[in-house]
């Protein structure tokens, strides 16, 4: 950027221009202030002077002129040219000075005119270029954000087949204690990480020494009868007895394998129940890409992650088969929870757990029975058992209780703060849904009692009575 | 270098909350460019439940979307249309439809181009490669997945007519024909096809072999690829790290 001159610097720089015209001018002593000729040197001194510092710069500079001219040229006269008259100098100063005088101040204001047209162009020029350079600082800026932000975006989008959050949301849907529905899911979830186009789960029969086929993917409807296969001479039951995942590429190693193999195992894997062996993992077909190492661990971290909601599943399974269910909502009757509460409070003190309780229980339960009919009202408690369940990450199990408007769930591993907490966020959470009978809006009265098993808990009874209580309290 | 002292000071001055804000909050010098890193970068998995309608939205409005994006959002809106939300239904049964128009109208355009320049030999690989893409990303519904991988197979066809098949065309062809559950017409096509210092077509010798299960083929055929160390990308080098350790 051009720096601006210090107005002395220019004063200065005038008078010593003017000056040395003001010499030059000594030595023609004929010619004071160069007034006899056509071209006068001071005049055009102030014309550049105008031109490049402006119009008052160029008055300056013709002042300066005539101020030599006619304050030291008359002195320089007297001491160093004898014989020379000052009335000749003032005549020709008087006869002579108009033209050029007014030739200058005429020619100093165009030529600061036009330098100041300049002038003012070239600031304005200046200031938008300073506007550009602020503008593009900060577009550089946004670049460089967005740039970011996007490799992320598109790492995470492209990413998600492999991220942990798929995993973990996928192993959080298995909790739902539905044997049939946690296998779909865990066939689902192989399906998703190993991208196999045919794939089934197979259910290992120990007493009768065979396999059965319990869910599959991409098998056509004709395959879809019940298939069983014998634990002995197949590759399936080589996985179940032998509790190895098989991989096709053991084929070139392994010749009892190679006996064994029909052609309709890539990936064969246990599958756990716990710590028991429950059956096999069959992957039949998928891309050749996709058959890695990679996708060798997932499948194992897909068993693994799976086997507690499984061991879960099928004790429901056990449970539901065994007791009478309500054929409304499918739970279990308040019979069974005693049965399983027995169980589940021995297996806490063994294990030096927490167990804690919830029941809930519909206020206005008869009324709405009266308002439309039992099976409707019933309903509503398949929509509050889901919401609870995925409140308690599917950690909950539910049952009926004693009265027809009363559910209770069995919450493990959770004291009695836990049970609290999630009280209240089942009741915040509740509060937001728009409850609905046959497309009717109603209001769902709930309260809540809850419990846990405490050191000095000698007995079913006592955990329950303190949740009962609770409930009692909030009718008052 | 991004600095964390943003994350210290946020409580102080003005808080962008969305991307857009933030941006033009850079704009005016209000916040440094890690308030729009934090904010832009700060968004669910998509497949994260529940769903994420408007950042799904967000991504569908994207184009020029990698085939695999596609497929992954097709998924979600799959799972999304059986919400007893008809709101949500309704909006994911969109997205369908809009996946679906984006590559109905790639369709179109190259057949426009194709009736103005029907000797275009690049207009019909780009066709055929097209209605392969689409057939992937309607895989869950098999009769249209195969529909799609007969026209890309039938411009395939029409562009051997047209100018015989080169190592590109004839690559797109395998995986046509793999799709297809063709393996040993795959094969037959690879056998002919020139491209003895292509990586991608040697692996594809590997893939039809694994699916006609001849194992010690497929072993074969990854240590031939072990002599293209340089060219080898994730993807076969996953798979050689399986097969052979390299």
């Amino acid at each position: 950027m051009e720096k601006k001159q210090s107005p002395f610097k220019i004063i200065g720089e005038l008078a010593l221009f003017s000056l040395i015209i003001g010499i030059i001018n000594i030595f023609f002593p004929d010619n004071p202030g160069f007034l006899k000729s056509a071209f006068n040197p001071y005049v055009l001194l102030s014309f550049i002077v105008a031109a490049y510092y402006g119009k008052y710069y160029g008055f300056l500079s013709i002042l300066s002129s005539a101020t030599i001219v006619s304050l030291v040229y008359p002195v320089i006269m007297r001491l160093f040219l004898e014989g020379k008259s000052l009335s000749d100098f003032w005549m020709t100063v008087d006869n002579e000075s108009i033209i050029p005088i007014s030739t200058s101040l005429i020619g100093i204001y165009i030529f600061g005119l036009i330098r100041d047209a300049h002038v003012s162009r070239a600031e304005r020029d200046r200031s938008r270029l300073k506007a550009i350079a602020v503008d593009k600082g900060v577009l550089k800026k946004e670049v460089r954000a967005l740039r970011i932000v996007n490799a992320e975006l598109e790492r995470r989008v492209e990413g998600q087949e492999d991220s942990i959050t798929t995993i973990y949301t996928r192993m959080q849907e298995l909790q739902s204690l539905n044997l049939q529905r946690a296998l779909e899911l865990i066939l689902e979830t192989v399906q998703y990480f190993t991208a196999a186009s045919k794939c089934s789960i197979w259910k290992h029969l120990p007493e009768e020494k065979r396999l059965e086929v319990v869910e599959t993917i991409g098998w056509d409807e004709g395959m879809k009868v019940s298939t069983t296969l014998p634990d002995t001479d197949t590759i399936e039951g080589w996985v179940v007895r032998n509790n190895t995942i098989f991989s096709a590429k053991m084929l070139l190693q392994y010749e009892n394998l190679r006996d064994m193999d029909k052609g309709r195992n890539l990936f064969t894997a246990p599958l756990f129940a716990g710590r028991k062996i429950w059956g096999i993992v069959n992957i039949e077909e998928m891309p050749f890409e996709k058959y890695n190492l990679y996708t060798e661990r997932m499948l194992q971290l897909i068993i693994s992650l799976s086997s507690t909601a499984l061991e879960k599943a099928v004790e429901y399974e056990k449970v539901v088969k065994q007791e009478e269910t309500n054929p409304i909502t499918k739970l279990p009757s308040f019979i069974n929870f005693s049965h399983v509460l027995e169980n589940a409070i021995e297996k806490m003190r063994y294990e030096k757990g927490t167990l804690s309780v919830v029941i809930a229980e519909v206020r206005n339960f008869d009324m709405l029975v009266d308002q439309f009919d039992r099976k409707s009202v019933l309903e509503l408690f398949v929509r509050l058992v889901d919401y609870m369940r995925e409140i308690s990450h599917g950690l909950g199990r539910f049952f009926h209780y004693k009265e027809e408007n009363q559910i209770v769930m069995l919450y493990p591993n959770v004291d009695f703060d836990g049970a609290s907490l999630f009280s209240l966020d089942v009741l915040s959470k509740l509060n937001d849904i728009d409850w609905n009978i046959n497309g009717n809006s109603v209001s769902v009265d709930l309260i809540l009692g809850y419990s846990s098993l405490t050191e000095a808990t000698k007995n079913p009874e006592e955990i329950l009575e303190v949740a009962e209580n609770l409930l009692e309290m909030q009718k008052i | 270098m991004l600095d964390f002292n943003y994350l210290k000071r946020m409580t102080e001055g003005f808080m962008p909350k969305t991307p857009h804000t933030a941006l033009k909050a850079i704009e005016e010098r209000k916040v440094p460019i890690e308030a729009f890193v934090y904010i832009g970068t700060s968004v669910k998995p998509i497949l994260e439940k529940p769903y994420d309608m408007d950042e799904i939205e967000k991504i569908l409005g994207r184009r020029n979307l990698p085939v695999e994006t596609y497929i992954l959002l097709k998924r979600i809106f799959n799972d999304l249309v059986k919400s007893p939300d008809q709101e949500i239904a309704l909006a994911a049964a969109e997205g369908i439809n809009e996946i679906e128009n984006i590559f109905n109208s790639r369709i179109e355009k190259l057949k426009e181009k194709l009736e103005e320049e029907p000797n275009e030999a690049s207009y019909v690989l780009e066709l055929a490669r097209t209605y392969y893409e689409f057939s992937r990303v309607n895989r869950d519904k098999a009769a249209i997945e195969t529909f799609y991988l007969r026209e890309a197979f039938s411009y395939i066809k029409e562009l051997a007519r047209m100018k015989g098949l080169d190592v590109e065309a004839g690559k797109l062809l395998v995986r046509i024909l793999v799709a297809l559950k063709l393996y040993d017409q795959a094969f037959r096509v690879l056998g002919n096809l020139k491209g003895e210092d292509d990586p991608e077509v040697v692996f594809l010798k590997a893939q039809v072999e694994f699916q006609r299960r001849n194992l010690s083929e497929v072993f074969q055929y990854c240590v031939e690829l072990t002599q293209f160390e340089g060219k080898l990308d994730d993807r076969m080098k996953r798979v050689l790290a399986f097969w052979i350790g390299f």
